[in-house]
Formats: structure tokens, sequence, C-alpha cells
């Protein structure tokens, strides 16, 4: 299995002791960004993206243009008001980037599916745990049926295209929450599973040399069948219809009343669709051949 | 109107080939994301037309002023229709917000008018277009009625005084270089050859149709036009294209006009009408003789009639 690409501070010079790996760069300051990028590459390193995580509103965002072709990851609490977030909706087009939005709030629903509409690819934060689901239904249809020319919505369009109904699809690589594709670094150097557990203090190993294979490091192999407890303790989710695709993502106990449950089965329904609209394509134009 | 309704109009529009919208209200500029959604519509790449009295509170208008300047008059127009200060003063204060608007967005606007008295005057038209450099294109207009409420309307038997009242004005027109467009309504035997040949040579914009508008409500409901917005009212959710409305309204068109062929006894046979040059005038018209004359031979339009009476 490929080595997990590492997501590291701009701050912390933790990348620079390191040689051959992917990185995720996450920057908090528009003027680190150049340089940050400038500074992987001289460390001996890739860079596999940088995170833009500026806590501005998207229309209040200024990008260089020389980064047009560097993969960015936008993380955004909010996009702005309309009227100013279109004067850069042309510049915006031109970046090689993916803007996140949080999913608790029905403005940032509504802002995922404008900006989509727009052609900006955008991707569906659900890290921080509220969410607001009635909206999301709607926007997963609209990310997956919708006929007119759209950007890509992920999560729904990465699970779209890879979910298989006999395999479990961990789709949390889309918002960098996957140990299989992404450890997170702090300054020192110790290794995290997830931003949330760098946040938390919560490290499985002391520096990334620890480990040497993902296949057989315990807490990444551990994390990756969490799944089976759910079966083990007869947990409720293991018996929801959703649960092919979410897995147990929130069993936490903030998605009250079961709604999680009803957008994760109409979700499947919704992949049904897609992925049979994409088989039929597929054979029409197989026929013509 | 929300934003996923009108993401959801823009896409039907835009995979049916449309490209131009209008957002018509009421006063589209109370709503208080006029020009988000205008931003919207023209980033989209639509060519968007918005219709307003021009009488826009200083807040928009500075939004107007700060956000739209840079759009292109051949993709925003702002059709405004003006009223003559004799024959329908205004307050001072609605002058003064007038003059504010067409001052700033003169050169977005097309000027329109709406002849709802026989007696109308145009002069001060043309004194507006040039002081305010508004686009030269007059978008001319008859009050129609609406069926189910009482309104006042220009009657049919007036279109030719209208005509040839209008026709007055031909020197300014030429003078001025302004062209003349009409809106529905109009029917092609209240002119002259003659008038039909300048309006021919001069505007090229002669209509003597009644097409849907395909107005659309925030609540999503699809009506023919204005004056037919509580008649046979649909859900645009109900339709997967274009050709699916156009063949709903035209379905319901051959029905009235099946038995109310135009606002003339001489519709009827017309070869103009058959020919589909001429509509015989509003649908609306054919609506309102439905109210007034019984029986009524279609099921369809007698239930929608008699929900109609009971708001009378």
């Amino acid at each position: 299995m490929k080595f997990p690409r590492l997501v590291c501070q701009y701050r912390s010079n933790s990348f620079e002791k390191l040689q051959g790996h992917s990185i995720v760069l996450r920057v908090e300051r528009t003027a680190d960004i150049g340089q940050g990028i400038e500074r992987v590459r001289k460390s001996g390193n890739s860079l596999f993206c940088v995170i833009v995580d500026l806590g501005k509103p998207l229309a209040e965002i200024e990008l260089d243009t020389n980064l047009s072709k560097i993969p960015l990851a936008v993380m955004a609490p909010s996009v702005g008001r309309y009227s100013d977030l279109s004067r850069r909706i042309g510049e915006l087009r031109k970046f090689n980037l993916r803007v996140y939005l949080r999913c608790g709030n029905p403005e940032h629903i509504s802002a995922i599916r404008i900006l989509s509409s727009l052609g900006i690819a955008t991707c569906v934060d659900f890290t921080d745990g509220a969410v607001c689901w009635d909206g999301l239904i709607d926007l997963s249809t609209y990310a997956l049926l919708e006929r007119a020319p759209h950007a890509p919505i992920d999560p729904f369009c990465f699970i779209a295209d890879n979910f298989r109904p006999v395999k479990s699809l961990e789709w949390g690589r889309t918002v960098f929450d996957d140990p299989n594709s992404f450890l997170h670094l702090d300054e020192n150097g110790r290794v995290a599973l997830s931003e949330r557990c760098l946040v938390a203090g919560e490290f499985v190993a002391d520096s990334i040399q620890e480990i040497t294979s993902i296949d057989d490091f315990h807490p990444i192999r551990e994390k990756g069948h969490a799944w089976r407890t759910y079966f083990r303790d007869c947990h409720e989710c293991a018996f929801c219809p959703g649960w092919r695709i979410c897995l147990g993502k929130f069993s936490s106990g903030t998605s009250a009343q079961g709604k999680c449950s009803s957008f994760f089965g109409e979700l499947m329904d919704l992949i049904a669709q897609f992925q049979n609209s994409n088989q039929l394509a597929n054979e029409s134009s197989l026929w013509q051949l | 109107m929300s934003w996923e309704n009108l993401i959801y109009i823009a896409d039907f529009l835009w995979v049916n080939g449309q490209r131009a919208v209008s957002l018509i209200g009421g006063e589209p500029t109370l709503h208080p994301q006029c020009v988000d959604f205008i931003l919207y519509l023209l980033d989209r790449g639509f060519y968007v037309t918005l219709f307003s009295n021009g009488l826009l509170r200083s807040t928009i208008l500075d939004e107007f002023d700060r956000y739209l300047m840079n759009t292109l008059p051949d993709h925003f127009n702002i059709v405004c229709n003006l009223n003559d200060p004799i024959q329908t003063p205004q307050k001072a204060s609605e002058e003064t917000q007038l003059r504010d608007y067409l001052s700033l967005m003169g050169p977005w606007t097309t000027p329109g008018f709406n002849i709802y008295r026989p007696d109308f005057t145009l002069d001060f038209l043309f004194d507006l277009i040039q002081v305010y450099g508004m686009k030269r294109h007059l978008r001319l207009g008859v009050a129609h009625p609406i069926p189910g409420r009482k309104t006042s309307f220009m009657q049919p038997q007036d279109m030719r005084h209208i005509v040839e009242r209008l026709f007055t004005y031909r020197q300014l027109f030429e003078t001025y270089r302004i062209r003349l467009g009409f809106d529905c309504g109009f029917t092609m035997c209240s002119f002259s050859d003659q008038e039909l040949g300048w309006l021919r040579r001069y505007s090229g914009g002669e209509n003597f149709n009644c097409r849907p508008a395909m107005d659309i409500s925030p609540d999503m409901s699809l009506y023919h036009c204005f004056p037919l917005s509580s008649y046979r009212r649909r859900s645009l959710f109900e339709f997967d294209s274009l050709a699916e409305i156009n063949t709903h309204f035209a379905r319901m068109r051959g029905e009235i006009q099946s038995e109310i062929a135009g606002v003339f006894q001489e519709c009827d046979g017309c070869r103009h009408r058959q020919d589909d040059v001429c509509s015989g005038g509003g649908l609306c018209h054919a609506v309102l003789r439905f109210i007034d004359e019984a029986p009524i031979r279609i099921r369809e339009i007698e239930n929608e009639i008699s929900a109609a009476r009971m708001s009378i």
C-alpha cells in the first residue's frame, strides 16, 4: 500500500527533516503559500496540495495568480456576500482549487450549490459534526443527478464514482480524514491519525520514521477495522440501511432523530441511479462503436 | 425566491439552450438579494433583463453603483416603465428617485411605456432618452385585462386609435433614431400597410403574437404571462424541458382560441392568425370573455373560470 501523504503546518519545520514524502502543506496566511511551496520543494519532498485555512470568507481571500497550477484546498468559514464574490469568480475558476465548507449551516449548503453551478469544485466538510441533513439531501441530488454542467461536489461525487456494494469505501480522504491516505504531523514531527486527533494531542507515533509500513502499523490497521465494533456491539448503526456508505461516522449521537440514516439511505438510491445512468451511457457508446 | 430555486431555474434554462432570463417582480429591486441574483445569472452566462419602475431606494442604487457598473449593457438590460409626468403625476420624492436612477443607470436602461389611456402622450420620453443616454429602443405595451380582477385596460376597439396616435410621433422616432418594439397585444389589422412598412423599415421589430412569457413565481409556479397569472398555473417541477412547457401552453392556447379566435370577430378565419403572423390580440382578452359568456363548453376552462368568478 502507498505510504500516506503527510499533512504539515507551514510554521513547523517538520517536513524539512523528511525526504521523499508527499506533503500536504497547511497555511494560515496567504503570504506563506508561495514560501511554503518553495520550502517543500527544497526539502526533497513533493507537494501534493496546499490547504489554505485563512479563517476568512471566500470572497475576501486573495490568491496569487502564480498559484494557478498548484492544487489548493481552500477551507472557508463562509463564502461571504455573493456580490463581493462575483468579482472574483472568473479569477477563482482559473485556479486548481476546491472549496471546503462546513455543512451545519443551510447558507453553506446553498453556497456549495452556487459555487458548483459556477464551475468551482467544492467539498462538504463534515468534520465538526454539525450537519443540516435536509439541505444535504437536495445538495447530493443536485451533485449526482443535475443535468446542467456543474463542478463536482465531494464527497458525493467521490462516493458515487467509487462505491461498490461489496466493498467498504473510506471517503474521509476527501477531507484529509483517512489515515490510509493522510497522516497529520505536529511541529515536533509527532504523528496523528486525523486533524481532530492532532488538535486533541492524540498521537500514534513520535516521528514518521516509526511507521515503516502502513499494513503493519497497528493504530492505522485498527482504525481501518473500527467498523467491526459496530457489529460486535450490536450498535444500531450496524442495522442502518445507509451503513454501507456511512460506516458509523455519525454514531456519536449528534445526528439525532435518525436523520443521518434517512440521508444515507437516500444517498444509496441516488448512487444507484447515478451508476445506472453512467452504465447506460457507456453501454450505448459501446454499441455505437 | 430562494437560491436553490434560482439555481434550478438557471440550470433548467441552460440545459434547454435558453440564454436570456428576465427578472420581473412586482418590483424585483425590493428583493434583498436582487443584485446578488443579477450578478449570479450574469456569471452563469445569461443575458439578464430586469423590469423596474426605476424608483430605487438609495441603498439599492448604491449597490447598483458598486456592483453593476462594470457589466456590459448588452448583457444586462433594465426595462424601466416610464410615465408621463403630466398625465400621471408622481410625488416629488419619486421624481427625484427616478432621476437619480436614470442618472446612474441610463445606459443600461431600455425605456418602456404602457398605454393605458387612448389619449396617451410620448413627448416626454424623447427628452428623457436624450438626457439620460438610455437605449434607443422603446418597448411599447398596452394595458391588458387580468381575468378575475377588476382592472382598467385598453379595449380592442381602441386599437386603431392607439396606432394612429402612435404614428403622430413617427417623425420624432426617426429624428431621434429610436426604434420601436411592441410588447404582446397589438393586432396586425390595426395597422395600415404603410404603417407596417414603416415599422419594418425603421424598427424591424413588429410583433403581433401573444407568446407565453413563461413567468415563474418564487414558489416555482409557472404561468403563461402576468395577466394570466391566476389561470391554469402549474409547477415548473412538472416539466422536464422547455419543449414540454411550450407544448402545454400551445395546447392551452389552442383550446381557448378554438372557442374565441381573437379580440375581433374577424379574427375567426383570418389568414394572418392561421399563418401565426398575428395572434389576434392577447389571450387574456379571450379568457376575460369566457368569464362573461356562458355556458362554457370546455370543462377545464369552466372550472378555472368558476374559481375566478369566486374572486370577482
